[in-house]
């Protein structure tokens, strides 16, 4: 068992915590042009994006995560790297950048509680594969 | 800031810091063996004096208790110690899968040097199953270690009856009382227990000393070599102070504790029906420790949920494999047949005689936010476990065992 107020925490960095805090475009949006699921429940993480698209630019974006503080603060930052971004532009974000941008994660965070990107990038071939006239990725797409 | 961990470890009381104090920096004998100047008697005295208060504390005699550095110390002991000296009669060790580490790793240990060790399951209340206890009972079994009560659901083993099954076979019993010492009464004169772990920081006592109570005749061997101090079982100069302020602790206990922190779990429980949806306590209904309410709250998971309430100022745990820095979950919520998605949810609340009614009020009214917060953005709100379409698994049981 884990304690609550445990030096472990203090290993986020001020910006992990600002955006666990208030992280921004979580939910979901209605009639998304592209989604992108990632993780398990049972890992422990789990988030789901989803894509607005018009001329070619992310013109919105909103996430739903379950996981611990650093998989809602990579969430968080994810979409607010990829807002108002042109797809091309979106798709060079990587996992390192995320994390970079939040000044750094615990190590044995990196991997399983910073999906985001994976998930941006599953929203936009979901996107690409509709704009080509294919059926959504995700059948249980709301 | 309230402290709503006490299963973790607890506030040392001001009486028990003072009663310290002067062995810190007057008494500072080392209460050897042989007679000594009268700075070590006066140590002596001490360490004695809590001995015997400790003693009294289960109906025995002073001369059955031994201190260590805690809990760890004293489950290595009771267990690597009785299977040693008793391995001429068997090699055979029984104990369940909810154990705390110092338990189940001191098992495993001993399975490498050629002990056959029996994990007991426990059902869904984290209780083992008398039934199959007496089965994996062999000819060759020495020792049955269950603890009394579970630290992390607060679990109420059967110590009695195992007692009763132990004692008529001739096989030695140890019980890990750490959770449960003071706030269940033991009386070694009426249950024929042989071991017992105990320690002191999770009665408002100090860090680092400990207790293992051997029944008179009981063939222990001793584990470290140095020394005949503490009955020639547990060599080294015993932490005096601490072992002073043990005492203390056990002294200031009051009788009425236990009814109070009941009270308290009671209110707090009370607090929590209604407000929040999709909660389900975890650990058994009424053979819990008094102190102890550990909850899964759906949906979301406990890490999270910890780091919000202590930015709000209070202290909780988790069972979650999130808040660990080797990404294991709790053992304890695996065995009584939690899935991992469910007990990434836990979360658990221990409470001590420093809590009070408002601390409770507070706490629920930062925890019922805290949940519909982050339920708002949870892909699992609606009920949808569904399958993931990454590879990222992977790397995660690559990391996993990285940490490993």
């Amino acid at each position: 068992m884990n304690r609550g107020s445990s030096e472990e925490f203090h290993t986020y960095t001020d910006k992990v915590i600002e955006q666990f805090r208030k992280p921004q475009n979580m939910g979901r949006i209605e009639n998304p042009d592209g989604v992108g699921t990632v993780g398990n429940p049972v890992c422990g993480d789990m988030l789901r994006l989803f894509i607005k698209v018009k001329n070619g630019i992310i013109e919105d974006i909103k996430v739903e995560t379950f996981g611990c503080v650093a998989a809602i603060a990579t969430s968080s930052m994810t979409t607010q790297m990829a807002m108002g971004k042109t797809i091309e532009e979106a798709k060079t974000i990587t996992r390192k950048m995320v994390a970079d941008a939040l000044d750094g994660l615990p190590p044995h965070k990196m991997h399983c509680s910073n999906l985001a990107a994976e998930a941006l990038q599953k929203a936009i071939e979901d996107y690409e594969r509709r704009a080509k006239g294919d059926k959504p990725a995700n059948a249980q797409e709301p | 800031m309230a402290y709503l961990d006490n299963a973790n470890s607890t506030r040392v009381d001001d009486r028990v810091i003072e009663a310290m104090l002067p062995y810190l920096r007057e008494h500072y004998g080392t209460a050897g063996m042989e007679l000594g100047h009268s700075r070590d008697v006066t140590a002596m005295r001490g360490l004695e004096n809590a001995r015997k208060i400790l003693a009294q504390s289960i109906n025995t005699e002073p001369l059955t208790i031994v201190f260590t550095s805690g809990q760890t110390e004293s489950n290595n002991l009771a267990i690597r110690g009785a299977a040693l000296a008793n391995s001429d009669k068997g090699k055979h060790v029984i104990t369940c899968a909810t154990e705390v580490m110092s338990v189940l790793q001191t098992c495993k240990a001993l399975e490498k040097e050629g002990f056959d060790v029996d994990v007991l399951d426990v059902d869904q209340y984290g209780l083992v199953d008398i039934a199959q206890l007496t089965k994996r009972i062999r000819s060759d079994t020495i020792l049955v270690s269950i603890q009394h009560a579970n630290g992390e659901i607060g679990t109420v083993q059967p110590i009695e009856e195992i007692a009763k099954i132990t004692s008529q076979r001739g096989i030695l019993f140890h019980t890990d009382a750490t959770q449960s010492y003071l706030k269940i009464p033991i009386d070694t004169k009426t249950t024929p227990l042989d071991m017992i772990t105990f320690d002191a920081h999770h009665i408002h006592g100090p860090k680092g000393i400990g207790a293992l109570y051997i029944r008179k005749g009981t063939r222990l061997q001793r584990i470290m070599e140095g020394g005949d101090e503490e009955r020639r079982l547990r060599p080294g100069v015993p932490d005096i102070p601490a072992a002073v302020g043990f005492g203390k602790a056990v002294e200031v206990w009051g009788g009425n504790e236990p009814a109070q922190l009941l009270a308290l779990r009671k209110y707090l429980e009370q607090k929590l029906a209604g407000q929040l949806t999709e909660l389900r306590s975890t650990g058994h209904p009424v053979k819990r420790l008094p102190n102890l309410y550990s909850m899964i709250v759906e949906q979301i998971e406990g890490e999270s949920m910890l780091v919000q309430l202590d930015m709000e100022g209070f202290a909780v745990s988790t069972g979650s494999a999130c808040s660990s820095k080797t990404l294991q979950g709790s053992h304890v919520l695996k065995a009584i047949g939690l899935p991992p998605e469910i007990s990434h949810g836990s979360v658990r609340v221990s409470l001590s005689r420093f809590n009070t009614k408002q601390e409770i009020d507070a706490f629920v009214q930062a925890l019922v936010p805290t949940v519909e917060r982050l339920r708002e953005f949870s892909p699992l709100r609606r009920g949808e476990y569904f399958a993931y379409e990454s590879n990222s698994e992977d790397e995660h049981q690559d990391e996993k065992l990285d940490e490993e």
